[in-house]
C-alpha cells in the first residue's frame, strides 16, 4: 500500500471511481489524505489514540457518504471540513480540551528550552523555526500553549498554520464566513502569544 | 507611540491585528499590502506587531508533523468492511425474519379463524336445538287417525281408494285383514281437506267414526268436523295482547306444508 501514496491521480478521478464500488480508489484517497488529517485532527484533540480513532471514523464516514459528495467544494475541502467538525463535537462532548488555566504544572520545562523559546519569540532575534523543531521540549511548550486556546481558535491556527489551508479554504471546512475565519485568527494569534509569554515567564 | 484608549481606536487596531494577519498569511491585494508595508515603514510598534505575528506563525507552523498509525488504513478499510458486513446481512436477516414472522402470523391468524368458524358452529347448532323446535314447530310429524264403520264395506271401500287416486295422492295398505281396509297416506293440509271433501258422501253409509290424534279421541266426527279439528291442532295459538308493543305473528311453517299423516282405518262387514 505504501507506494500508492505516490500515485498522483486527480482526486475528482478517484471519488469518481470510489462511488462506482471501486476499492483502490477509495485506498489511494485513505493513503492520500490519512496523514494529514490525522496531523490535524491529533493537533486539535491533542490525544494519539482519540486523533487515530477520529482519523478512522473520518475516513469511514467520507466512504460512506462519498456519493453524496456534490463537489461543490474540493475533496480536500470537503474531507476536512467532517474531519474538524467530528474533533470539535469530540472536544466539545469530552470536554477535555479548552481553555484552562494557566498553572505552575506547565512551568516545569528546563530552562535551556524556555530560553530558547524567548529568545526566538524576542523581537531582536531572527526567526529560525527549524532550531525550534529540532528541541522537543520547546514544540512541548508550544503544543500545550496551542491546547490552551478554546476549540474553534486552535481550529483556526491548526488549518492556517498546519495545514495551510487559505482562509477560503477555512471558510469552508469551518462553515463559517470570510470575515469570521480572519477576527477568529486574529484573536487566536493574539492569545497564542500572551500565552505563550506568560509560560515563559 | 501613543496609546489608542478609545474604542474607535481599538476598532482600528483590531482592524489594523486583521490585516496584518491577513499580511503574514498572504491574504491581501496588491494594493493593502503596500497600504501594510507603508504602515509598517511609518509606525515602529505596527512593525513590532508584525514580526510577533510572524514568529507565531512559524512556531505553529514549525511543530513536527505527526505521522498516521501505519495500521490506520488497514483499519479504516476494516473497519468499512465490517460495517458493510453489519449493515447487509443484517438487513437481508431482518428482511427474512419479516417474511418467517408474517408466515407465522398468517397461519396463526388461519388457524384462529378455523378455530372460530369451528366454535360459532357448535354454538349456532346448540342454539338452534334449544331454540328453533320452540319458535320453527316441525313441517312433518302432526299424525291422525280417522277410524270408520261400515256395513257396506266393499262400497265404501270403493269410494275412498277412487277418491285417494282422483285427488293424486298415493297411499299404503298395511295389515289389511278381511274385514279392515286401511289407507296410510301423507299429504299437506290442502290435499286432505279437499280428500275430506270427497268422503263426505260416504259419511251416511257409515256406522261410526272417530278421530284419533295422539291420546285424544273426537267421536262420531263428520268430514267437515274432521277438517276442523285438524286445522286447530295444525295451526298454533295466536299469542295474547299483553301491550301495546306490535306483535309479530308467531313464526309457523306454512299449513299447506305441514305434512299430514293420516291413517284412515274402514272396518265393517261386506
Amino acid at each position: 500500500m505504501p507506494e500508492a501514496a505516490n500515485i498522483s491521480i486527480d482526486d475528482a478521478v478517484l471519488v469518481e471511481q470510489c462511488r462506482q464500488g471501486d476499492s483502490a480508489a477509495m485506498e489511494r484517497l485513505i493513503i492520500k489524505y490519512q496523514n494529514r488529517i490525522y496531523n490535524v485532527i491529533l493537533k486539535i484533540c491533542a490525544n494519539i489514540d482519540d486523533a487515530a480513532e477520529l482519523t478512522q471514523e473520518t475516513f469511514v464516514k467520507v466512504i460512506e457518504n462519498i456519493a453524496e459528495f456534490e463537489g461543490r467544494s474540493s475533496f480536500y475541502t470537503w474531507a476536512f471540513r467532517i474531519a474538524v467538525n467530528l474533533t470539535l463535537n469530540y472536544c466539545q462532548r469530552s470536554g477535555r480540551i479548552g481553555f484552562r488555566s494557566l498553572d505552575t504544572e506547565d512551568n516545569e520545562h528546563n530552562g535551556q528550552a524556555r530560553r530558547q523559546l524567548k529568545e526566538f519569540l524576542s523581537d531582536d532575534s531572527s526567526p529560525d523555526p527549524a532550531a525550534v523543531a529540532a528541541n522537543k521540549e520547546l514544540c512541548e511548550i508550544a503544543i500545550k500553549s496551542l491546547m490552551k486556546l478554546d476549540d474553534e481558535q486552535r481550529a483556526v491556527v491548526v488549518l492556517r498554520d498546519i495545514e495551510g489551508m487559505n482562509y477560503a479554504e477555512i471558510a469552508n471546512v469551518l462553515g463559517v464566513e470570510l470575515g469570521t475565519v480572519k477576527s477568529r485568527l486574529s484573536r487566536a494569534r493574539s492569545n497564542l502569544r500572551e500565552i505563550l509569554e506568560i509560560m515563559l515567564q | 507611540m501613543k496609546e489608542n484608549p478609545n474604542i474607535e481606536a481599538y476598532h482600528s487596531d483590531r482592524h489594523i491585528e486583521e490585516l496584518l494577519n491577513s499580511f503574514v498569511d498572504g491574504e491581501l491585494t496588491q494594493r493593502e499590502q503596500v497600504e501594510i508595508q507603508r504602515l509598517i515603514s511609518h509606525d515602529a510598534r505596527i512593525a513590532r506587531r508584525l514580526r510577533e505575528l510572524q514568529k507565531c506563525k512559524m512556531l505553529v507552523g514549525a511543530l513536527p508533523s505527526t505521522e498516521a498509525p501505519a495500521e490506520l488504513a488497514e483499519e479504516i478499510k476494516t473497519s468499512l468492511q465490517r460495517k458493510a458486513l453489519l449493515v447487509q446481512p443484517a438487513y437481508g436477516g431482518q428482511r427474512l425474519r419479516e417474511r418467517a414472522g408474517a408466515r407465522h402470523l398468517l397461519v396463526r391468524k388461519v388457524l384462529a379463524a378455523a378455530a372460530m368458524i369451528g366454535l360459532v358452529t357448535v354454538l349456532g347448532a346448540v342454539i338452534y336445538t334449544i331454540v328453533a323446535p320452540e319458535s320453527v314447530p316441525p313441517a312433518t310429524g302432526f299424525a291422525c287417525r280417522l277410524e270408520l264403520k261400515t256395513g257396506d264395506l266393499a262400497s265404501v271401500d270403493a269410494v275412498i281408494r277412487r277418491s285417494i287416486e282422483d285427488n293424486g295422492l298415493t297411499y299404503s295398505s298395511p295389515r289389511s285383514r278381511g274385514d279392515e281396509r286401511k289407507y296410510a297416506l301423507t299429504c299437506s293440509q290442502e290435499d286432505l281437506n279437499l280428500l275430506l271433501a270427497d268422503l263426505e258422501n260416504i259419511w251416511t253409509g257409515l256406522d261410526s267414526t272417530a278421530l284419533i290424534v295422539g291420546t285424544e279421541v273426537f267421536d262420531t266426527v263428520t268430514s267437515k268436523q274432521v277438517a276442523e279439528v285438524v286445522a286447530d291442532l295444525v295451526t298454533p295459538p295466536r299469542p295474547r295482547l299483553t301491550s301495546k308493543e306490535e306483535i309479530k305473528e308467531p313464526v309457523s311453517p306454512a299449513k299447506d306444508k305441514v305434512q299430514m299423516h293420516l291413517t284412515i282405518v274402514l272396518s265393517g262387514s261386506e
